[in-house]
């Protein structure tokens, strides 16, 4: 089954304020309050109009010329540096909304597992699969990205059909397919900056399936999360040491304070880390600061840039916002917050909520497994982000339910599967020539077999036509036994749902016609299935 | 232009205003013609363009809605998060006397509620709130309708 690998890293080069860690946009420090606004920034009104009573009336400002400006400033550097390829995305400014070609893309996921952070840099890729035995055939012309060509391989749980193309956002994070949209017309960007107001046009909106994560978010408490965040303390103290103009070099603890409260982190903890490299003065001159010690030489900015990604920043984000999440739905302590275990039997399984099967730690990890062909992943069930079997539940399939077709697709074909309520032992024997009879035995064999005999032969007959598929009538198969049906069938199985839902993604977000009002759609609630 | 920090935000319009704005946009002919007012502990919002008084309402949006910005069309940096759209319409909307930032607790989910919508901007995600997001366990902690204190 061409599963997808997990690409190498590092296949999009970001901003050169992501990868510094820039502050506003990867955050030391983060307040419940912005957790529960994750990348949802609200507008905060009182804060506009300053302590008054309105903001006062406010032009919003054309950009035109200032796009038109910023394009020649580049095309000229362009023209500059020999036509050759300019990095433009050097300085937080570079980032900014109010000049270049924008582009919107709308989750469908209402918390996705993984989200970039500001000045990330994202690759569209359109993968196409050839159609066979069509002479020069060619892809569909995409406005955006670049495209790749899929033989039987898929980078995605399903796969393409010939002749089929996707388009995909590409990052270090995740892959994940997208769908190309128009803004409505009525619709505009406002953009509000330094108190003043700027309106743009808005024309393109990718639509973005379910993430396909390609690292994983650590759980809370993990030894990744402690390693992460003594690693994103010490990049942070080699900048503030690096900033510091004295001679030698010092910083002091407020400084650090500030960017990592008591909330988030012991200040023995800073102090274990500071204690590498930097001495604590009590007296003279320098009193009361950390002095960088002499034999110590500070990384280089690409060291310092090593030590940390900005990917790893945003896995560990993502934990703390579903931590929070958590917690306020009522969760806490340790237990409700851990990784299921891989060799967890069926009954700890149980244990575990849903809502904490569906959090990023589980799932990323489920996924990155599935992957790696550890395990089947369940495909629908409690992390499914839609609720409605349009998307995938990274959760592991249950090793006892592996192929069992009553736990991936219920109701759709008759069980194979043996194993039912039905005891064969408390079996009456009326009952049992009742069911020969219904499978067409004929009467005068019936007759000269022994009860026991009877039941053999229902279960053998049953069994027979529960493979078979021809059952006469459903309530005859309870009977059927023997073994699970084999690996290949189950991986057959797995494959075709993973197919199926694949498929639904795509064509539920690609659609563009117009929906049902909100009564409408509440009224057929629940009648979504098929 | 130097960066500070942009907030982002949506603006919906009626149709026909949002042609005339367009246009204005494309002919460079924008100038002040297109206003908008904010108040104090308020989500109700005054548009005006021209002549025209249009009421607005600050709703928050169901996704997660990023912006990109691309000098290839190949390669995407994001440069921020939209959560919300003032959407207008031409009907006068009363603004209330009460502040939503002084209503008491009970009141104020009722209030978060009003000004939620239930709906994405792509078509597809119509609805997506009550259709298509996974049922969550419910919220002790009780949203504020927004404002900061």
């Amino acid at each position: 089954h061409g599963l997808p690998g997990i690409e190498s890293n590092n296949m999009v080069q970001h901003s050169t304020p992501a990868l510094d860690l820039y502050i506003p946009w990867l955050p030391t420090y983060w307040s419940a309050s912005a957790l529960r606004y994750f990348h949802r920034p609200r507008l905060k009104i009182n804060k506009l109009t300053n302590g008054g009573d309105s903001t006062g009336w406010q032009p919003l400002s054309n950009l035109k010329k200032n796009i038109a400006k910023k394009d020649k400033e580049r095309d000229k550097e362009r023209i500059q540096s020999g036509g050759g390829e300019v990095f433009f995305m050097r300085s937080p400014e570079d980032l900014s909304s109010c000049d270049g070609h924008l582009i919107l893309a709308e989750y469908s996921e209402e918390h996705p597992p993984l989200v970039m952070a500001t000045g990330m840099a994202t690759k569209i890729k359109n993968y196409y699969r050839r159609p066979e035995k069509v002479k020069g055939a060619v892809p569909p012309e995409f406005e955006y990205g670049e495209t790749t060509y899929l033989q039987n391989t898929s980078y995605f749980l399903g796969n393409l059909k010939p002749g089929q193309a996707l388009q995909s956002f590409e990052c270090n994070l995740f892959r994940a397919p997208v769908y190309l949209h128009n803004v409505s017309e009525t619709d505009f960007l406002i953009i509000r900056s330094d108190n003043k107001y700027y309106i743009r046009e808005l024309f393109d909106l990718f639509v973005v399936g379910q993430e396909c994560p390609k690292i994983e978010v650590p759980a809370p408490n993990s030894k990744t999360v402690n390693q992460f965040q003594k690693d994103f303390l010490q990049v942070y103290l080699y900048r503030l040491f690096q900033d510091s103009d004295d001679d030698p070099k010092k910083i002091k603890m407020e400084m650090v304070r500030k960017a990592f409260p008591s909330s988030v982190m012991s200040e023995s903890v800073i102090r274990k880390v500071l204690k590498q490299f930097a001495d604590f003065k009590r007296e003279g001159y320098e009193s009361g600061s950390w002095v960088l010690r002499s034999d110590v030489r500070l990384p280089t900015e690409e060291e310092i840039r090593a030590m940390v990604t900005p990917e790893q920043a945003c896995a560990f984000f993502s934990m703390l916002a579903a931590e929070q999440r958590l917690k306020d739905a009522g969760y806490g302590g340790k237990s409700l917050f851990a990784v299921e275990e891989e060799e967890e039997g069926e009954e700890t399984n149980q244990k575990i909520d849903d809502e904490v099967r569906a959090a990023p730690w589980n799932t990323t990890h489920h996924f990155i497994n599935a992957m790696k062909g550890k395990y089947q992943l369940s495909v629908s069930g409690p992390a499914d982000p839609t609720g409605c079997g349009e998307g995938f539940s990274y959760t592991r399939l249950n090793p006892k339910e592996a192929g069992h077709p009553s736990t991936v697709s219920p109701s759709k074909r008759p069980k194979t599967v043996m194993g039912t309520e039905a005891d064969l032992r408390k079996l009456k024997l009326s009952k049992a020539r009742n069911v020969l009879r219904n499978f067409g035995v004929p009467e005068e064999e019936i007759a000269k077999l022994s009860r026991w005999k009877v039941v053999d032969l229902v279960r053998s007959i049953s069994t027979e036509a529960a493979r078979s598929g021809g059952a006469v009538d459903v309530s005859s198969l309870m009977f059927a036994r023997g073994s699970r049906c084999s690996q290949s069938e189950a991986q057959e199985r797995y494959k075709e749902e993973c197919q199926r839902v694949f498929d639904i993604q795509n064509k539920v977000l690609c659609s563009n016609e117009v929906l049902s009002t909100d009564d409408e759609s509440s009224e057929s609630e629940g009648e979504s299935d098929d | 232009m130097a960066y500070s920090k942009e907030n982002l935000f949506l603006l919906r319009l009626p149709k026909d205003h949002a042609d005339r704005v367009r246009e204005a946009i494309r002919t460079d002919a924008l100038r002040d013609r297109l206003q908008i007012e904010f108040f104090s502990g308020q989500r109700y919002v005054k548009v005006k363009f021209d002549e025209d008084n249009l009421s607005g309402k600050l709703l928050d949006l169901p996704s997660i809605i990023e912006v990109h910005k691309t000098l290839d069309k190949r390669t995407i940096y994001k440069t921020g998060d939209i959560s919300q759209m003032v959407e207008c319409t031409k009907e006068h909307i009363e603004m209330p006397e009460e502040r939503l930032d002084e209503l008491p607790l009970s009141r104020r989910k009722e209030m978060a509620k009003k000004f939620t919508s239930n709906h994405g901007i792509a078509p597809p995600l119509k609805n997506i709130r009550k259709r298509r997001f996974r049922k969550t366990a419910p919220k002790k902690f009780i949203d504020s309708p927004e404002i900061e204190k």
